[in-house]
């Protein structure tokens, strides 16, 4: 349909969510400043926005839920609520990569986990990438992130059996270990976090940013998909992309935004795409480089009792021994901490098939669960590709030999914490790779196989792609998260960060995010 | 005892390609093999009625029937399930399955030493040819055993008659009922 055919059909409106299946005819907006995405990223900047009097917009590609939507059921809210139906996945098939596709981003289906980026991050990044930040500015925005989530410590209480396992063996050990602080209040421990609360106990940005920058005034339409911004000339930007429909997201009508300012928020590998698709990648050589995917490893025990890991909070203990942070590499060495999915999950991660498989089923009530977090550095790369469903961007990440090391020490240390807590035995995500069955076993983990498609880890921290820098050759937003040489055109959202911000990114992005609108706001733009 | 993991339901592109030009051999395709194609149901909405067929026996390979419990794959009609479950999916991701299922009837066979259709063998033998995809040391092999078999658990212990045998008591919030739902998924 051509441009003519599009009308302006809203325009300083605001206070609003319109879902896509509410449009019956092609939609053109003016605004003053268009986000897209309403993640981490995008939610914060949204709000700082509106409560400011600036004329908002938010579109946000996936579907808009609140807490009744929430079936607690995987095989409906993982399609619905996650990028690609949960299964975004490296290039070589190894990693599964999960981002957040829905009102509120990766928010409603994180671990409800708040650490914040470790200062010999930002030292890291002041020696090696030019970010000479204001860390007194940084901890005042932390500072508000942390009240408007109402951030608090996981209480004793509320550490499930499956926590509390590796609590117990970090102790013995004589190893470092503790609580996550999360943003949860009143939770009935359900243990269905990880796809979408359905009790409104997870604060996500969906129950605070976003609502609060919709009563501001803002305007948050979902289910609309933004693939090309380009600058018009006299100023100003044109996005152009679709609403889609729920589900497939294949194209329904098409949707236009003219907006003085633009602030992609739409994850490391959306943001990155859509630039890529406007023509910003040809000057800008760091677009799409440089990508972190953290990646991760399942190690799972057989305890000889019930642990029942799928109830209670999923993730609340960890085990940080062996963290090594340092201004030199940024975040390193390794940390294990406890997790559960739901059964279907767990089903198709557990080793084997048939019989053997049904019967290690029969014994999943008395598995205990953790993941083993790698920090990398940020070697991966996207390479932007299309389909009908829009982006399929193609990520490839290679892994050092060093990472690998790393990688079985940190499976031998955790194999050896469940031991000392009493396991029978333990797995790690391979098909392949024999159980450990004592601690004499232990230096087998050291020699661990890594080969596609029975070898499995997944990425719940997609970072870079739109790194931030002082250098245009070296990165693609300056220390403003302006896009450079493009006034008006920003990326808020885990893109920017030049290596791992934290081993968990909601509220470094938050973090960021706010500075960033204030930024904006100083600015006067 | 259990991994967690989101479910990697996706079948590569390049297993696409690495089967693809099997099909250009006339004949060598599902389409012309399972004569029982007619005990489809008729309102597949992803798979046709021969990649249905196979896909019920590469799931009663992965979730047999007895064992540990009774309950398999057969008893839940998990082709069926699979083929609602899969609606909404990338054409690449619906592509790589029916060559994944091509390779499955044509090439785990062989790469267990055996001359026949997967879909004729008995079960100890098809879990061999399964048991030989999983160890192959062709990537593309690998991947397929991976994406197979993770559509066919996830789908499988997603369904509630399967939870009794392995303690789960399924969802808190009540079942809604389908006419309260808009679509096939929230």
């Amino acid at each position: 349909m051509g441009r003519e055919a599009l009308r302006i059909i809203k325009t300083g409106i605001g206070a609003v969510i319109v879902e896509g299946r509410e449009l019956r005819t092609p939609v053109a907006l003016r605004t003053h400043t268009l986000v897209i995405g309403s993640g981490a990223g995008g939610a914060v900047v949204a709000h700082g926005l509106a409560t400011a009097g600036v004329e908002t917009v938010v579109v946000e590609e996936g579907g808009y839920f609140q807490a009744r939507d929430m079936t607690q059921r995987d095989e409906q809210m993982i399609p619905a609520l996650y990028r690609d139906r949960g299964q975004q996945l490296s290039s070589d098939g190894m990693i599964n990569v999960l981002q957040g596709s829905c009102y509120g981003g990766s928010t409603v289906i994180n671990t409800a986990d708040c650490e914040p980026t470790p200062a010999p991050v930002y030292e890291h990044w002041r020696r090696h990438y030019g970010l000479d930040l204001d860390l007194r500015e940084l901890a005042d925005a932390q500072a508000r992130v942390f009240e408007m989530l109402d951030v608090r410590a996981i209480d004793a209480s509320q550490v499930n059996r499956n926590n509390a396992v590796v609590l117990e063996g970090a102790r013995k050990l004589g190893w470092k270990a503790g609580t996550f602080q999360n943003n949860r209040s009143h939770c009935i421990g359900s243990g269905y976090c990880l796809i979408g609360c359905a009790y409104d106990a997870k604060k996500g940005a969906n129950l605070n940013y976003l609502p609060r920058a919709v009563e501001a005034g803002a305007t948050i339409y979902t289910d609309v998909r933004i693939e090309r911004v380009v600058a018009r000339e006299g100023g100003g930007f044109r996005a152009t992309g679709s609403v889609v429909a729920r589900g497939s997201r294949t194209a329904t009508l098409p949707f236009e935004v003219q907006a003085e300012r633009v602030v992609l928020a739409a994850g490391a590998v959306h943001s990155a795409a859509i630039l890529d698709a406007s023509g910003f990648g040809r000057e800008r050589p760091a677009l799409g480089r440089n990508v972190s995917l953290q990646p991760q490893m399942s190690v799972a025990a057989r305890m000889p009792e019930d642990i029942i890991a799928w109830r209670g909070i999923p993730q609340s203990a960890f085990c940080s021994e062996f963290d090594d942070h340092t201004p030199e590499h940024g975040l390193g060495g390794f940390r294990f901490e406890a997790i559960s999915g739901g059964i279907p999950q767990i089903a198709a991660g557990l080793a084997g098939f048939g019989h053997a498989h049904k019967e290690a089923m029969v014994h999943a009530r008395a598995g205990a669960l953790a993941l083993l977090l790698v920090p990398d550095a940020p070697r991966g790369e996207l390479r932007f590709t299309r389909d009908e469903r829009g982006f399929a961007t193609r990520i490839d990440y290679p892994m050092t030999d060093e990472w690998v090391t790393r990688l079985r020490r940190g499976l031998r240390a955790a194999a050896q914490a469940y031991f000392a807590a009493g396991a029978i035995e333990v797995r790690f995500g391979s098909d392949i790779f024999e159980p450990l069955r004592s601690v004499a076993d232990l230096d087998r983990a050291l020699d661990f196989p890594i080969r596609s498609g029975v070898t499995h880890f997944l990425s719940a921290h997609v970072q870079g792609s739109c790194r931030m820098g002082p250098d245009a050759r070296s990165s693609v937003v300056d220390l403003d998260h302006q896009v450079h040489g493009v006034a008006g055109l920003y990326v808020v959202d885990a893109s920017i960060f030049p290596t791992s911000a934290s081993t968990h990114t909601m509220i470094p992005v938050m973090t960021f995010a706010d500075r960033a609108v204030r930024r904006m706001l100083a600015r006067g733009v | 005892m259990a991994i967690p993991e989101v479910s990697r339901r996706v079948f590569l592109r390049r297993s696409v390609q690495a089967v693809g030009a099997l099909s250009l051999v006339p004949g060598f395709a599902l389409g012309c093999a399972p004569a029982d194609a007619w005990r489809a149901p008729s309102d597949l909405r992803v798979l046709d009625a021969a990649e249905w067929v196979l896909l019920g026996v590469v799931a009663d390979t992965f979730v047999p029937q007895g064992g540990a419990f009774e309950l398999g794959a057969r008893d839940v009609d998990l082709a069926t399930r699979i083929d609602a479950f899969l609606v909404g999916e990338r054409i690449t991701v619906l592509r790589g399955l029916s060559a994944a299922l091509l390779l499955i009837e044509w090439g785990s066979p062989l790469a267990s030493g055996r001359v026949a259709r997967f879909s004729k063998l008995d079960a100890d033998a098809r879990s061999a040819c399964i048991a030989a995809l999983r160890d192959s040391r062709i990537a593309v092999l690998r991947e397929v055993y991976a994406g197979v078999k993770q559509l066919c658990l996830f789908t499988f212990y997603a369904i509630d008659a399967s939870w009794p045998a392995v303690g789960y008591d399924g969802p808190w919030v009540a079942k809604p009922s389908e006419s309260s739902r808009q679509g096939s998924a929230p």
